[in-house]
């Protein structure tokens, strides 16, 4: 049973970003539905639009309402902050402190940080997607409904939301304070792609066409990279929806599971470091270390026609900035980032 | 009661607390007195599970608050806590310690805003350090809890908030069968406050004094020598000060055997001086700057 004065602690600290998710969700829904019904009206009523123009408008617009849009980055940037307000920020300041002298168990108090996120997006993003369903049905175009799939253009997104939100908390459980835990968080959230782009484009470089079988998997791979879910309604196999959510699914579960862990493991002296658990170090180190070579590798190829030229600028590239990544990680593991306020 | 047993804990490599040991009962006021970094804070951190202890363990009437939170029910840990709550209004702040302690006595609580006479503000953070402390100090006793664990509470504020504070201490306790445990460096404060004294240094708790025996064990003296100070007395007591051939001494034992003990060595003059805690903390843990 989740503590009231928990969820109200959590709830005072997020309030302003979960405003803003509420307004990018509006923007992406309701606000949405109804431009894009006045300008399917325009298009309909306008004798300069011709026929054709208005069937591939209606024909696409369920598709463009519910499907990829910008606003997909700004809701994923507030879900990140909102997780990284309730743990890494939380670590910053003396809210962790307060919150770990009441008379709750870690669990409790990271169940509770779940429950409130978990809960306002899917609340917010229903909401919101109910409302621009509830537009469009009482609009002339009520017919477009039809090429709803609820699946691929609701389930997909909400979840993949609620997985970035799970995963996020679950790095604030491995990071010492906010900037690292939503920096983490983005690498690791795009890394199945991101690392395999690089791998592949190394293999490339130094074996020719072997590194494109890689690349080929795109889609595939993308499956595993739950933001491009909000952006990837085209899908080139079949049945990829069941795909994403499995993998949503599997990422929140898993995540939920090593947090609730994870947090009650966590030492509070750490607070304000970049990890909290020091044999992490070294693995992030050498990771870090290895995937901005191989990125700066990549970068040094990019102009170079010749085979045996490309190599020797990829490991120039690689020594380069990975020896740059090499000595600005160590001084970010040194680090320790402790506000004296709170918001 | 609250009972520590065998509490340690590394940071890295430094023993903040090393095998740290000892009950506080119902009703008595503790002070924990200490030079800065002898582990004070995180004693106080590991009663409330901020910390967590590498061994050893902390029972609240008899419950282990690291397996049982619960039992932190009756706990206040007071800090700079109410700066996690800074953005909060005081009725935002009501209803949320409502819901978290049980027996949060919302009436008490507006009685002693009235009584101290906290103006009325939008957020907790318009308040001044001493108002904040305060606040935080009424916010915990309106918890009605059992234990209440303060660390330098007095640090910051000015004379008359100091009082007005310590004056709200006693009365809390002599009213309600309270305990109150107090990390502070700050020995003037305990003097008059407590009833037990816990020394720490380099995270362990070198001596416990029971405040009301204390001038029975120790007693001051100041001694005047024709030249200087037998090498034979040197090793038994500690020299508190000494200015040309005026020696101050701190005597452990009692009063007849300290002055028969002065007299052998034939001083110039000897006369006993009043004791303070403060004579003590210098003598057992050493430098004179770390008393204020």
């Amino acid at each position: 049973m989740l503590n009231k004065g928990l969820l109200k602690i959590d709830m005072r600290s997020t309030s302003m970003v979960l405003g803003i998710l509420a307004v990018l969700f509006f923007l992406q829904y309701p606000l949405r539905a109804l431009l894009e019904l006045d300008w399917l009206r325009t298009v309909a009523e306008e004798p300069s639009y011709n026929q054709q123009m208005f069937n591939s408008q209606y024909g696409y617009f369920i598709e463009d309402l519910f499907g990829a849009s910008v606003f997909s980055v700004f809701v994923i940037a507030a879900v990140l902050i909102i997780a990284g307000m309730l743990i890494g920020l939380e670590r910053n300041t003396r809210r962790h402190d307060f919150n770990l002298s009441l008379p709750f168990s870690r669990k409790e108090i990271f169940l509770t940080k779940a429950t409130l996120g978990v809960g306002m997006i899917t609340l917010l993003f229903w909401l919101n997607v109910a409302l621009a369903l509830i537009i469009i049905q009482f609009s002339e175009f009520s017919q477009t409904l039809s090429q709803l799939n609820v699946l691929e253009m609701m389930i997909v997104p909400w979840l993949s939301l609620l997985a970035i939100y799970m995963f996020t908390l679950f790095m604030g459980t491995i990071s010492g304070e906010m900037i690292s835990q939503i920096v983490l968080s983005i690498i690791f959230l795009v890394f199945p792609y991101g690392f395999t782009m690089l791998v592949g484009i190394a293999l490339t470089v130094h074996m020719g066409n072997v590194g494109r079988v890689w690349i080929g998997m795109d889609e595939f791979i993308l499956a595993f990279t739950i933001p491009f879910h909000l952006f990837n309604v085209y899908h080139a196999f079949d049945h990829m929806a069941i795909l994403y959510i499995m993998v949503s699914l599997a990422m929140f579960v898993l995540s939920l599971v090593l947090g609730t862990f994870l947090y009650g493991k966590g030492k509070s002296e750490k607070n304000g470091e970049f990890l909290l658990f020091q044999p992490l170090q070294p693995v992030f180190l050498i990771g870090i270390v290895a995937c901005f070579g191989m990125f700066g590798g990549t970068i040094f190829t990019v102009f170079i026609v010749s085979t045996g030229a490309a190599i020797l600028f990829y490991w120039f590239g690689f020594l380069v900035v990975g020896g740059i990544a090499f000595l600005i990680t160590r001084r970010l593991l040194q680090m320790n980032v402790t506000l004296k306020t709170n918001r | 009661m609250i009972e520590v047993r065998g509490l340690s804990k590394n940071f890295g490599n430094k023993a903040v607390l090393n095998n740290v040991s000892f009950s506080v009962g119902k009703g008595s006021i503790t002070g924990i007195v200490g030079r800065n970094g002898a582990g004070k804070t995180t004693l106080l951190k590991a009663l409330v599970t901020i910390v967590d202890p590498d061994k050893g363990t902390v029972t609240v009437n008899d419950h282990d608050i690291f397996r049982e939170p619960k039992a932190k029910n009756k706990v206040m840990y007071v800090s700079e806590s109410v700066e996690a709550l800074k953005n909060f209004s005081i009725q935002q702040i009501t209803s949320l310690y409502r819901d978290v302690y049980d027996q949060f006595d919302e009436g008490y609580f507006q009685e002693l805003l009235e009584r101290f006479k906290m103006p009325k503000v939008k957020k907790i953070k318009n308040y001044s350090k001493g108002r904040k402390a305060l606040f935080s100090l009424i916010l915990a006793f309106a918890s009605k809890p059992e234990y209440v664990l303060l660390d330098e509470p007095t640090d910051g504020l000015d004379v008359i908030v100091k009082k007005e504070l310590m004056r709200f201490l006693v009365d809390e306790v002599s009213k309600e069968e309270m305990t109150i445990i107090i990390a502070t460096h700050r020995l003037d404060e305990l003097e008059t406050l407590a009833d037990q004294i816990l020394v720490m240094k380099d995270g362990t708790i070198k001596e416990t004094f029971q405040l009301h025996s204390l001038r029975e064990e120790y007693q001051k003296w100041q001694v005047v020598y024709q030249e200087s100070m037998p090498e034979a007395l040197k090793a038994n007591v500690h020299i508190l000060n000494q200015t040309g051939r005026v020696y101050s001494l701190l005597f452990e034992g009692d009063q007849e055997e300290g002055k028969s003990r002065i007299e052998a060595t034939e001083p110039l003059l000897y006369e006993s001086l009043p004791l303070s805690l403060e004579d003590i903390f210098v003598a057992k843990l050493g430098g004179e700057q770390i008393a204020e």
